[in-house]
């Protein structure tokens, strides 16, 4: 199987990039206190305008560690980034005294939004599914489809997603947690696609040419790899796409 | 009389759409059934020419919506088969000419007089589709055994699925035995694993229908081969009655067999 990285590739090389997490409210962008204030601008600049589309109500936060924040560098991040991308900021976080007085002078706010009861969070899952008649249920955080998924037809979901079917060639997944098709995995996926690396993909016949984990892509074909057609197992092993066809073992001895 | 309104619909182009919609009209008009073809492909008409009427036409559906003419005035008779009428569309005009709710009229006008109207749709999933869908109650699905088309045949069903159309069945169309069995095309379960809808018949590729096409005499009409008993096949299938599928692969074998023979005894090819 080939591996290549997504266009959010550099934001998770191993070193000084800022690196996206997901949170309750949305995004937290972690970002390295190693980064020239010009690399760190640079870097923002060059996130793709997909990864700030949010659900409504969700927003990002920047958490800055101990960086000592200049005026220059909050300016230009509200003049490029907050005010060019349209990005709702909800929090900037410092540990370092210094910016979070300047955070504050400024009238941004400092701390992380509150959750809004002492519940674990389960936000509403974004659910969007053109033209599509599937049955759909949503059981605390996972979505199941119970049928069937047909080309053209896509769900955008928070957490998991379960399909009771087939994932249909030009069907899509895109979710915020892991992904399972019953049947046969046709289309394309996306799991852990706001960042989340500990999420999987379980199809219960892989067919299809492109998967994507968090910001890892991978491609395979019925020559590239031996599963398939099999039910497999895919996930990210020190940021590496690692597929595993399930054979297990009954027990019986003979 | 109310009608069944029928939409021949499919994505992709080219799969034989209107081919088919021409021959099971003509099939149903020889069970005695009074069908009318509507061609709901505005601006790229072509059922007039497949059913051999394009010299008749005077009006089309779009002057009966803007009602420059009456319905009457705007459907076509065939000569050859009883109970066969086509209503044509505007070869002038584009598809913005219509809108769904006047589709849906004008399919509810025709439906007292026939027994069938069959709704021969464009290519795509824009406008033209919607409208040609929106009048129709039942939907068949044409592909061919190519994976661009099984795919947008995919696509299609969803939206027809979700428009509430039932029921939806395919027809697999330009199907060649000989391929299959040697693992070069889709065969008949692969393309009805993925689509998972009923198979109302299979149309195995035949130069004849070329020769229809281009004489504008719907194949149905002579039954002189597959093509025409497939569509016959299908019709009666419309209509309700226990037809099994053609054995294809006899028919491979006996072009295979009826090419040797001409081979050596210098036949003609029959016209």
């Amino acid at each position: 199987m080939n591996i290549l990285n997504n266009p959010l590739r550099k934001l998770r090389r191993p070193g000084a990039q800022i690196k996206p997490e997901r949170t309750y409210y949305g995004l937290k962008f972690i970002v390295p206190e190693t980064l020239t204030e010009d690399e760190l601008l640079k870097q923002l600049a060059g996130i793709p305008p997909n990864v700030y589309k949010l659900p409504e109500g969700e927003g990002v936060s920047f958490d800055f560690g101990g960086r000592e924040c200049s005026r220059r560098l909050i300016l230009h991040m509200i003049n490029s980034i907050v005010w060019e991308k349209g990005i709702k900021i909800l929090a900037w976080l410092s540990v370092n005294p210094e910016s979070i007085k300047l955070f504050a002078a400024a009238g941004l706010s400092v701390t992380e939004p509150e959750q809004e009861s002492e519940s674990p969070h389960t936000p509403e899952p974004e659910q969007v599914m053109t033209e599509s008649v599937a049955e759909r249920r949503h059981i605390a955080g996972l979505k199941v489809v119970y049928t069937s998924m047909r080309s053209g037809q896509s769900i955008e979901a928070d957490g998991d997603v379960l399909v009771w079917g087939h994932l249909n060639p030009g069907a899509e997944i895109k979710a915020g947690g892991s992904i399972l098709v019953a049947g046969r995995l046709l289309g394309v996926v996306q799991a852990g696609a706001y960042g989340r690396e500990d999420v999987f993909v379980w199809a219960g016949s892989f067919e299809t040419p492109q998967v994507r984990l968090a910001n890892k892509l991978c491609y395979a074909d019925q020559k590239s790899t031996t599963c398939w057609r099999k039910g497999v197992l895919i996930t990210l092993e020190e940021s590496t796409p690692v597929i595993r066809e399930y054979k297990f073992l009954s027990g019986d001895k003979k | 009389m109310s009608a069944r309104v029928i939409v021949t619909t499919s994505g992709k182009g080219g799969v034989g759409k209107t081919t088919s919609t021409a021959n099971i009209a003509a099939a149903l008009a020889k069970f005695g059934k009074k069908v009318v073809a509507v061609d709901a492909d505005v601006g790229l008409r072509n059922l007039d020419v497949i059913m051999g009427l394009e010299n008749r036409v005077v009006y089309n559906f779009i002057d009966v919506i803007e009602k420059t003419c009456t319905l009457k005035q705007a459907l076509v008779k065939d000569k050859r088969v009883p109970g066969l009428y086509l209503l044509p569309a505007a070869q002038t005009r584009t598809k913005d000419a219509v809108n769904p709710e006047q589709m849906v009229a004008l399919c509810e006008e025709l439906k007292p007089d026939f027994d069938f109207v069959l709704l021969d749709c464009p290519a795509g999933i824009e406008g033209g589709f919607k409208n040609a869908a929106a009048g129709a109650d039942e939907a068949l699905v044409v592909t061919t055994p190519e994976i661009p088309a099984v795919r947008d045949a995919d696509r299609i069903i969803g939206m027809l699925e979700s428009m509430g159309k039932s029921p939806i069945r395919l027809i697999i169309n330009r199907l060649r035995p000989n391929m299959v069995q040697d693992g070069d095309m889709l065969a008949k379960d692969d393309i009805l694993d993925v689509l998972s809808i009923d198979l109302i018949g299979v149309v195995p590729e035949d130069e004849s229908v070329i020769r229809a096409t281009n004489n504008g005499e719907p194949m149905t009409m002579t039954l002189d081969s597959p093509a025409a008993h497939a569509y016959l096949n299908i019709a009666e299938r419309l209509l309700g009655r226990e037809v099994p599928l053609m054995d294809l692969e006899s028919y491979a074998t006996r072009g295979l067999l009826t090419k040797l023979k001409q081979f050596f005894t210098g036949g003609k090819r029959r016209r």
